[in-house]
């Protein structure tokens, strides 16, 4: 195999490649793999796509996102060969232009990709789904293919805080997150599986999300009194989803696995959970200052009601089943707004 | 991570206590896929109802003891035909 | 001698530098037909426009409002529509509001398909996003596009002092656009 990007030399002592890379620019901070060549044919071999297939530009800078220079990346984050197809698809899906790179990629919001896995490889690859998935788990796919992704976005893409994006505050998914719905807990069919693909396929989805927003709970265990106070946890005054139109954006709400049990006990169909989540996730139009009455106003986001929806309709509240089994805890993972979630599967030749 | 072995030989341990009170531990199902770990209790003789521990804390104790032997989290569905008869 | 070895360098290669051209008017703003675009996000940006507006017309131009405010989905595309529809309809166009991170990017990227269209064009950013501002147009191919900055921050003026605001600057717009006097 030939590869075509530019060879450097660099000290052996990983210490010393350490600090180079900091000096380059293509350290997200943290000490990386030697992107050598055998690492990354490695990784090559593991995709259908040629090496020097351009398989999107990655903005702010537009660089042509080769899928050799994805792997000399991948290589860098400690990526298996196995794991680089769920690197791919995750850029597939960041670059959809509903996805909104172009503006993710820049915006003062933290947002930042937020990948959720399906189907059968989350457990050989070590995709993080069970207790401490969005952070403490530290299993290897988990974190090198979040990681991966993220490098592409800094050293193809160049996004760099405070340079070429105005991210004012970023967050701790831009080292990279990436995690699995715990399919086997869920009464409900796998996220991927509601977007359409089947079962045994493995899909990556990619939100673009602005943290993670706690939620906890250990007074009640009505299902429906519990849905009640998420819908409402959801529906915080200062939310993305109030700058703009109603119809754009999803949030993704975690459910942990007991939980989830109780919900599916209730609904039965997950549509009818995300309608009962969209219809209580409102505030009244009075919580807001006067001034931001006006603009909700204006924008035209009051009903009749004098109630301020926080989505225009149920498919963009998106449960997915993941974590502990402590209980008491969801996890929400508000919207940017102006994006929407894209998913794309998992090529292997 | 549960294995079919670490599982039965986690319920087997927590068995023998019990039937020295005349009950004992059936594994009905180690599911790792779901984490959950499914026993049933049995009681061989009525007088043995009184000397086991109260439902819940025998869950517990049972769920603790196994804990020690099983790596990782796990859901503990126990099938106690005390409380079924309640 | 300490010991090395070769790795491949993880960044794309910097694309070639297009610099498109930009376009003046060359001749009084009476008689034009400006296109003003402004975003539903930003009401001190309405409220500027809407004055540059009425000097316009006072000054003798026709001129067509379009007011964005969504990026994705059904908004999104409809806004890129109006955008197209704008940019093909107008002599020239004033495209606003840059003062965060994705409307500013979205402004430049609504104001190069003006430019690409062979005409005047002005973008307006605030101070804070000037670098942003000129970053986005020149990985667009247009680095030499014409920023015209607002002071920052804008949003929460008061009335009166927008409308200084507006009075100060208007000169410039013209002058950016290329209109001579």
């Amino acid at each position: 195999m030939t590869l075509t990007s530019e060879q450097v030399e660099v000290s052996a002592d990983p210490r010393e490649q350490y600090e180079r890379a900091l000096v380059e620019g293509w350290s997200d901070g943290v000490p990386m793999l030697a992107a050598t060549d055998d690492a990354v044919e490695a990784l090559l071999a593991a995709t259908p796509y040629p090496a020097d297939h351009a398989l999107c530009v990655l903005p702010p800078s537009n660089g042509v996102a080769t899928v050799e220079l994805i792997a000399v990346n991948a290589a860098m984050a400690g990526c298996q060969p196995a794991a680089f197809p769920l690197v791919v698809a995750a850029l597939e899906a960041i670059s959809e232009p509903e996805w909104n790179a172009f503006g993710l990629t820049t915006t003062t919001s933290s947002v930042f990709p937020m990948l959720v896995v399906n189907g059968p490889c989350r457990d050989e690859l070590g995709i993080d789904y069970r207790a401490g998935c969005m952070g403490g788990a530290a299993g290897r796919g988990s974190m090198t293919i979040g990681r991966a992704v993220s490098l592409c976005l800094r050293n193809i893409g160049g996004q760099r805080a405070g340079q070429t994006t105005k991210t004012v505050f970023g967050q701790p998914a831009r080292f990279g997150f990436c995690i699995g719905e715990w399919e086997e807990r869920s009464p409900w069919p796998s996220l991927a599986e509601r977007r359409g693909y089947p079962a045994d396929q493995d899909v990556v989805t990619v939100h673009g999300g602005k943290g993670t927003f706690p939620l906890a709970d250990i007074h009640n265990d009505d299902a429906r009194d519990l849905l009640y106070l998420i819908a409402k946890s959801l529906a915080f005054p200062l939310s993305n989803m109030y700058l703009g139109n109603a119809h754009n954006g999803e949030v993704v709400l975690a459910i942990n696995p007991m939980w989830a049990e109780r919900f599916g006990t209730a609904f039965g169909e997950i549509g009818d959970m995300q309608q009962f989540l969209r219809d209580n996730a409102w505030q009244p139009i009075e919580l807001w200052p006067e001034p931001n009455q006006r603009i909700l106003h204006d924008k035209g986001r009051v009903d009749a009601d004098g109630r301020v929806h926080l989505v225009g309709g149920p498919d963009q509240i998106v449960p997915i089943v993941c974590g502990g089994l402590g209980s008491l805890h969801a996890i929400a993972l508000p919207s940017f707004g102006e994006s929407q979630m894209q998913s794309h599967p998992v090529m292997r030749p | 991570m549960m294995d079919d072995a670490s599982v039965s030989a986690a319920v087997d341990d927590v068995g023998r206590v019990l039937r020295a009170d005349g009950a004992d531990l059936v594994l009905v199902e180690a599911n790792p896929k779901t984490a959950r770990v499914h026993l049933r209790l049995v009681l061989h003789s009525v007088a043995c109802e009184e000397c086991l521990l109260p439902p819940a804390m025998l869950r517990e104790t049972i769920h603790d003891s196994l804990q020690r032997r099983i790596v990782g989290e796990f859901e503990l569905v126990l099938d106690d035909p005390r409380l079924a008869s309640a | 001698m300490a010991k090395t070895m070769l790795v491949r360098r993880p960044t794309a290669t910097p694309a070639g530098e297009v610099r498109a051209p930009t376009v003046d008017l060359d001749r009084p703003i009476a008689g034009v037909h400006v296109g003003i675009r402004t975003d539903g996000a930003w009401r001190s940006w309405r409220l500027i426009a809407q004055v540059w507006d009425e000097y316009l017309r006072r000054d003798g131009a026709t001129t067509s409002l379009v007011e964005t405010g969504g990026m994705v989905g059904q908004t999104g595309a409809n806004d890129r529509k109006h955008i197209e529809e704008l940019a093909n309809s107008v002599e020239c166009a004033i495209v606003g509001l840059g003062t965060c991170g994705s409307c500013t990017t979205f402004t430049i990227k609504d104001a190069v398909v003006v430019g690409d269209k062979a005409k005047p064009v002005v973008a307006i950013v605030t101070e804070e996003f000037e670098v942003h501002g000129h970053n986005v147009a020149t990985h667009l191919g247009h680095g030499d596009l014409k920023i015209l900055v607002l002071p920052y921050p804008l949003e929460a003026r008061p009335e009166a002092e927008l409308r200084a605001i507006a009075d100060e600057f208007y000169p410039q717009v013209l002058s950016l656009l290329g209109a001579t006097t």
